[in-house]
């Protein structure tokens, strides 16, 4: 069985951690370069107001309701992402992170249910005390399922946000109210194709056989079938909504050497920005991770970050300067890591981004050679030109905007306690 | 390390960038190599990184158990306050650092301050009212 750990409107909820005030405020936060709608909360979802608006078309909204609204805030939510991330590691030996605010916990070592749920709960309870941010948990056989019984546990407060689908019968009972489209892996075109063959309900899918399944969607939708049958076929995918590139990989051999994690880790971080580069676009978060094999009884130390850039880039050597910064800080001796990745987010176009006004890099020069580097490279082959490994003095993080504090990441904008 | 300039297709950027190997090993090794550790005064301080905040105080209300205005405080926020412990705690649009006291006979939480100049605070049902972490720590620097 699996746990999905999601977080609760999760850049809206690290504002609030800081701001208690606005515990039951109606509250957007809105993306750094184009003042879109990226986070709600409850109170906004319930006005009607849709992901990804332009803010300037919810003026009335604002005004009439008294919105608070933030700009992104990448260093606190990349922050506590990583604190939340490194909690949940400690309950599971195979945690696979999916994007800053969910994660998939591998729950194999728990035999009962009761003991999943009492599980998820402490979890849950932990991090909301220990954090301050609410999250929702889906337990279920395959992943699929996972993220259908999240969606419940975060909908109806009845489940103190936790749910579990561990009978057939709780199974199609979940499927029979969830629509078709809402179905992880299943984008518009696949709705409406199977909203013409009369499906509406996640159920009505799985009903069907699986030669229809197979046979009218290809691989992709014959493994959501199988998924909603309680038939685990997933191992990785990416969040369908969210723009990302994961690199990661299942070690043959648990590694247990420093410099040959680091290498492997650098190869994922140089293809991912190669791929990045190659559709013309930049990336601002990129989360690092390496967890022990799931075989120990004991979880282990695992590395989990989330990196946030203060400029939104793609180039290879300022992303494995980070990345090597995180392996070599969380790097812990004698721990066997049998998996290991690289995932890119806050993915945008290389064309849209701002020159920052705060920036120590020169842009035009590491652009310049990242070209030549990818040209040789794309004549004599990939990896013939590469990052050799090392460590450069601290970079400083700069960010400009209407945006909270760096409550947890510069010292100079810590809350202050009224004596 | 000398920055030579390579030349890669009429981009000039210094060989630093491109170095192979880490370390030059050369002549005896240090009998000191293998005892590298230092004391690192956070691993005494920060008992649970994933839950551990920072805050400035601001205020005299806590002079006399000594915390200063101005002195940095490390909160976390995984203990749950027992009756005596300092802690953040929000009231009414406000952080705070208080004693936190809990009232058995009146069931109802004091807020205490260490300055004869100030009253303790009685949190009432109608106080907007959480305790944030548990204070496990203050910094007060000596040295201007």
């Amino acid at each position: 069985m699996f746990a999905l750990a999601d977080c609760n409107n999760f850049f809206v909820s690290c504002e609030r951690v800081f701001r208690p005030d606005l515990r039951d405020k109606p509250v957007v936060v809105l993306s750094g370069n184009d003042g879109c709608v990226v986070a709600r909360s409850n109170e906004v979802k319930r006005l009607g107001i849709k992901m990804g608006v332009p803010f300037y078309q919810i003026q009335n909204e604002v005004k009439k309701y008294g919105i608070v609204h933030f700009s992104s805030n990448f260093a606190l939510y990349g922050d506590l992402s990583s604190r939340i991330m490194r909690i949940l590691s400690r309950y599971t030996s195979d945690l696979q992170q999916y994007s800053i605010d969910e994660a998939f916990l591998d729950l194999s070592h728990l035999t009962t249910s009761d003991d999943m749920l009492s599980t998820c709960r402490t979890i849950r309870a932990d991090i909301l005390r220990g954090v301050g941010v609410p999250l929702s948990f889906g337990i279920a056989p395959t992943k699929t399922l996972c993220k259908v019984a999240a969606d419940y546990a975060k909908h109806y407060e009845g489940y103190h946000g936790v749910s579990i689908i561990d009978t057939d019968a709780k199974r199609r009972k979940a499927l029979s109210a969830y629509p078709i489209g809402e179905v992880w892996g299943i984008g518009r075109q696949t709705r409406q194709k199977l909203e013409k063959s009369g499906i509406r309900t996640a159920l009505d899918f799985a009903e069907h056989s699986e030669v229809f399944a197979r046979n009218l969607l290809g691989k992709t939708g014959w493994e959501t079938w199988r998924e909603l049958n309680g038939d685990p076929c997933i191992i990785t995918r990416e969040l369908p909504m969210k723009q990302s590139i994961t690199y990661s990989r299942t070690f043959a051999h648990p590694v247990t050497d420093r410099a040959l994690l680091e290498q492997a880790m650098c190869e994922f971080c140089a293809n991912a920005a190669l791929k990045l580069r190659k559709q013309q676009s930049v990336c601002r978060q990129m989360i690092v991770f390496a967890h022990a094999s799931r075989f120990n009884d004991e979880p282990l130390p695992a590395i989990t970050e989330t990196v946030t850039f203060a400029q939104p880039t793609s180039n290879t050597q300022e992303l494995i300067e980070r990345l090597l910064y995180v392996v070599r800080s969380q790097w812990c001796e004698g721990v066997p890591y049998k998996r290991a990745g690289v995932i890119l987010m806050g993915i945008e176009s290389a064309a849209a981004r701002q020159q920052q006004l705060f920036d120590n890099r020169d842009r035009d020069r590491d652009n310049r050679l990242q070209r030549a580097i990818d040209s040789v490279n794309a004549h004599y082959g990939r990896n013939t030109i590469r990052q050799a490994v090392y460590l450069p003095a601290g970079e400083k993080l700069f960010e400009v905007g209407r945006k909270s504090p760096a409550y947890t990441t510069n010292l100079r904008e810590i809350i202050t306690l009224k004596a | 390390m000398s920055e030579r300039l390579l030349d890669i297709a009429g981009v000039k950027t210094p060989t630093r960038r491109m170095v192979l190997a880490e370390n030059v090993h050369a002549g005896f090794p240090s009998p000191a190599a293998d005892y590298t550790e230092r004391i690192d005064i956070t691993d005494e301080i920060i008992r649970h990184p994933e839950t551990t905040f920072y805050a400035r105080i601001d205020g005299d209300s806590m002079q006399d158990a000594g915390i200063r205005s101005g002195d940095l405080v490390v909160i976390d926020r995984s203990l749950q306050a027992s009756d005596g412990d300092f802690v953040a705690a929000y009231i009414d649009g406000e952080f705070t650092i208080k004693e936190y006291r809990f009232d058995c006979k009146e069931n109802c939480a004091w807020l205490i301050p260490h300055n004869s100049r100030f009253s303790p605070i009685r949190v009432s049902e109608e106080n907007a009212f959480m305790i944030w972490g548990v204070i496990t720590y203050t910094i007060h620097k000596l040295n201007k």
